[in-house]
């Protein structure tokens, strides 16, 4: 699942706050296609991956509400996950990017002076961690 | 424990009557006789007041107003004679009463339960026509059920029959108090003159029998529960089928009266977010998954007779219904993705009722009895055998199903009006950075395009229209499976545009108010006695009912010159001056409501003055601008 790791790696790389919410809203968009694609795949896991789309779309919407992010589309990268044809593999995958989106989200309402930038993170880290939580191998 | 319903009343105090029945010919305590003899006035009395909600006219109204039918007239007039037998007997000094005794008397404490679980009963009936602090009636979901036709039939057998019972008792009572010389005399003639104002209401009963109720007339009405919301019930690990339909039942009664309270759009409108209507959508997209793994389980299973040939296709039909829903919800939920309201989070009313049932559906469809939507709590599906392994049981797990999809047919439909109503009001936004280029907006968000909003609308439009299908089906399901909730479908039948006893009438020519000829003009050589009662009486008429509307006629007559009197000493008139309608009688929910019993035409939904729909208000049509008048006075 190279579009995982890439967005992983980009997460770990953003140095500053217009970076990290560039990646989060990127991040936020590829859970999101991932989780609504993959709701079709089991029966036994649609509310899981429906419930993870919910919130992650709240995530990208919360981030689009940080002032430091910027008004231009980012990049243009691919959400299609579909190739992998493990579905516990690619919700573990998913379930471990939503959590150090989280984590760094998080980190960065902390850091930040900006009430908008820290009221954004908080919400958006919020939604990551229940993505997270719902898409984890095991109970929390 | 289930919702308490108009039938569990009514079969409970029916209980208690038929016991106090079963001592006639019992010997009683004097005591006894006189309490048994108020209590018999309250039952009576009770029993008159489900048909003043059925036949919301006065005995004035019955005499003069000719668009009135035999039955209506009818009902008016066993219930005036009811309340003339209740008169003799209620206002008794009860300081007498055997309440308390030891052992307990079992006559009176029969009727004294009998009596209360009446009153009860009409009750029940009124938490669906609760009124606003201003006196304006607030319809429910069950209101048009309650007034419709089947329903105002059933009631009317119901109070018939037990009119013929308390009419039994009090000739028993009546024999019983004559050569008891520690009855007082006041409550022998009391029981007595009773006596025979029952069976002059029994009379009447039956002179105007319209339309027999039916056996699904009956159900029907048995069927209605209270309108107040239960107390939420979280899932507990390990519920039983059982528990858990129940369970479904609870949140979707609470669900109904969120979604269907008077004012819920306009509240939907304004406290809704774009979180909760995205989730409210994801969650219908799950419920109704969850329907089509149950639906298609029980389809699927060649062991499980559920309801004979032809029920596997009906199952199977339902899933593909549920399935369908699910997937216009998900549109829904997509259509939600790059949208957002001014505020955020969970704040939809019945957010948590919503989750308690997609947890319970889950359980019944999985076999974790612990099962929540986490992956960590995946589970396979239930074995048939072990999730229905009989008919009746099946029929438990549709009835859970129903309910789910029923309510959420109706939510659905709630929030595609607060949607319309929040994206007229221009209060849906999008990312900047999500709106085409050629918008130039300088700030974080703009005001969703209007192509995104008739998207987001037409999802809408298609799920409510899919899960209105999927209702149908399951409809149609628990109807032959007779699953407990097939009250669903038999009320959605009684309040359906199909031509009702009612409408016919309306569209009959008795319904129309005939004109007055110029040859029935009366003519002005006619002499009018001093007081129609006596005149009546003069001709040696044994007829009670006759006398009672001569009685009315007096009243009205009185009232009549009352009021020309009070408008001639007015110096200001105005049309609405004087006018005898616009006191509370006017405002009474139960008659706005009962217009549409089978006697008359079916009830207008009833909506605020200039609202734009027609008011209507007591069956006197009223222009909004008049109402609103009105309401100052």
């Amino acid at each position: 699942m190279p579009e995982i790791e890439n967005m992983r790696a980009r997460l770990e790389a953003a140095s500053d706050l217009p970076g990290l919410l560039a990646a989060a809203w990127d991040a936020f968009s590829l859970l999101l296609a991932a989780c609504q694609d993959s709701e079709d795949r089991s029966a036994e896991l649609f509310a899981a991956f429906a419930f993870s789309a919910a919130a992650a779309a709240e995530g990208r919407l919360a981030i689009a509400g940080a002032p430091s992010l910027s008004a231009e589309p980012g990049q243009t990268a691919s959400n299609d996950v579909s190739s992998e044809s493990d579905l516990d593999k690619l919700a573990d995958a998913l379930a471990g990017l939503a959590g150090r989106l989280g984590e760094r989200l998080l980190s960065a309402a902390r850091e930040s002076a900006h009430r908008g930038d820290r009221g954004a993170c908080e919400h958006a880290a919020a939604q990551a961690a229940r993505v997270s939580e719902i898409l984890a191998p095991d109970w929390p | 424990m289930s919702a308490v319903t108009l039938g569990h009343l009514l079969a409970q105090g029916r209980g208690h009557l038929d016991a106090a029945i079963g001592l006639a010919g019992t010997p009683q305590r004097s005591e006894s006789v006189v309490t048994a003899a108020r209590l018999v006035g309250q039952l009576t009395f009770g029993l008159s007041r489900y048909l003043d909600d059925i036949a919301p006219y006065s005995l004035d109204e019955a005499i003069t107003r000719d668009d009135l039918e035999r039955d209506a007239r009818a009902t008016v007039d066993a219930r005036e004679a009811m309340k003339m037998a209740a008169e003799g007997l209620r206002d008794r000094d009860a300081e007498h009463d055997v309440y308390m005794v030891e052992p307990p008397d079992l006559l009176v404490a029969h009727l004294a339960a009998a009596a209360t679980l009446l009153t009860a009963g009409r009750d029940l009936l009124r938490t669906h026509f609760s009124t606003d602090p201003d006196g304006w009636p607030q319809r429910r979901d069950w209101a048009e059920v309650i007034t419709s036709a089947p329903v105002a039939r059933a009631l009317l057998a119901e109070v018939a029959d037990w009119l013929r019972q308390v009419t039994r008792l009090t000739g028993w009572l009546s024999l019983l108090s004559a050569p008891d010389p520690a009855v007082p005399a006041s409550v022998h003639e009391g029981l007595a003159d009773a006596y025979r104002w029952l069976l002059t209401g029994s009379a009447a009963f039956t002179a105007g029998q319209g339309d027999l109720a039916t056996e699904a007339d009956t159900e029907l009405m048995r069927a209605v529960p209270v309108s107040l919301p239960p107390r939420r019930r979280p899932p507990q690990d390990g519920e039983t089928v059982g528990e858990l339909a129940q369970g479904v039942a609870t949140s979707a009664a609470r669900l109904r009266i969120v979604a269907l309270a008077e004012g819920a759009e306009a509240l939907r409108s304004t406290v809704l977010t774009a979180e909760s209507w995205r989730w409210t959508a994801t969650g219908a997209a799950v419920i109704c998954h969850l329907s089509e793994l149950v639906l298609r389980s029980l389809a699927d299973s060649p062991g499980l007779e559920v309801g004979g040939p032809g029920m596997a296709g009906q199952l199977s039909d339902a899933a593909d219904a549920a399935a369908e829903a699910s997937a216009r919800w998900r549109g829904v939920a997509a259509g939600w993705n790059l949208m957002t309201t001014a505020t955020s989070g969970l704040t939809a009313p019945g957010i948590a009722d919503t989750g308690d049932l997609i947890l319970r559906l889950g359980r019944l469809a999985f076999t974790d009895p612990g099962w929540t939507p986490l992956r960590a709590r995946r589970a396979p599906m239930r074995d048939v055998a072990d999730l229905a392994p009989n008919t009746a049981q099946a029929a438990v797990v549709v009835g859970a199903l129903h309910n789910a999809v029923d309510i959420l047919a109706q939510v659905g439909a709630a929030d595609l009006r607060a949607v319309e109503t929040v994206i007229q009001a221009w209060r849906i936004y999008m990312p900047t950075r999500a709106l085409p280029e050629y918008y130039d907006v300088p700030y974080r968000y703009g005001k969703a395009s209007p192509e995104a909003t008739a998207d987001l609308l037409r999802a809408y439009r298609a799920a409510c229209g899919a899960t209105d299908h999927a209702v149908t089906g399951l409809d149609t399901v628990a109807v032959t499976m007779n699953a407990p909730t097939r009250f669903l479908a038999a009320a959605k039948a009684a309040i359906s545009p199909a031509p009702s006893i009612g409408e016919r009438r309306e569209a009959g020519p008795l319904a129309r108010p005939r004109q007055r000829s110029a040859a029935s003009t009366p003519q002005p050589s006619v002499v009018w006695p001093d007081s129609v009662e006596q005149a009546v009486r003069n001709t040696g008429s044994p007829d009670l009912i006759l006398q009672m509307r001569a009685r009315a006629i007096d009243k009205l007559a009185t009232k009549l010159i009352d009021e020309a009197k009070e408008y001639s000493q007015d110096d200001a008139p105005g049309p609405l001056r004087g006018h005898g309608r616009t006191g509370p009688l006017a405002r009474n929910p139960a008659r706005a409501a009962g217009e549409n019993f089978p006697l008359g035409p079916r009830a207008a939904p009833i909506t605020r003055p200039g609202a734009g729909a027609p008011v209507r208000s007591a069956g006197v049509p009223v222009h909004p601008q008049n109402e609103g008048l009105r309401r100052q006075r």
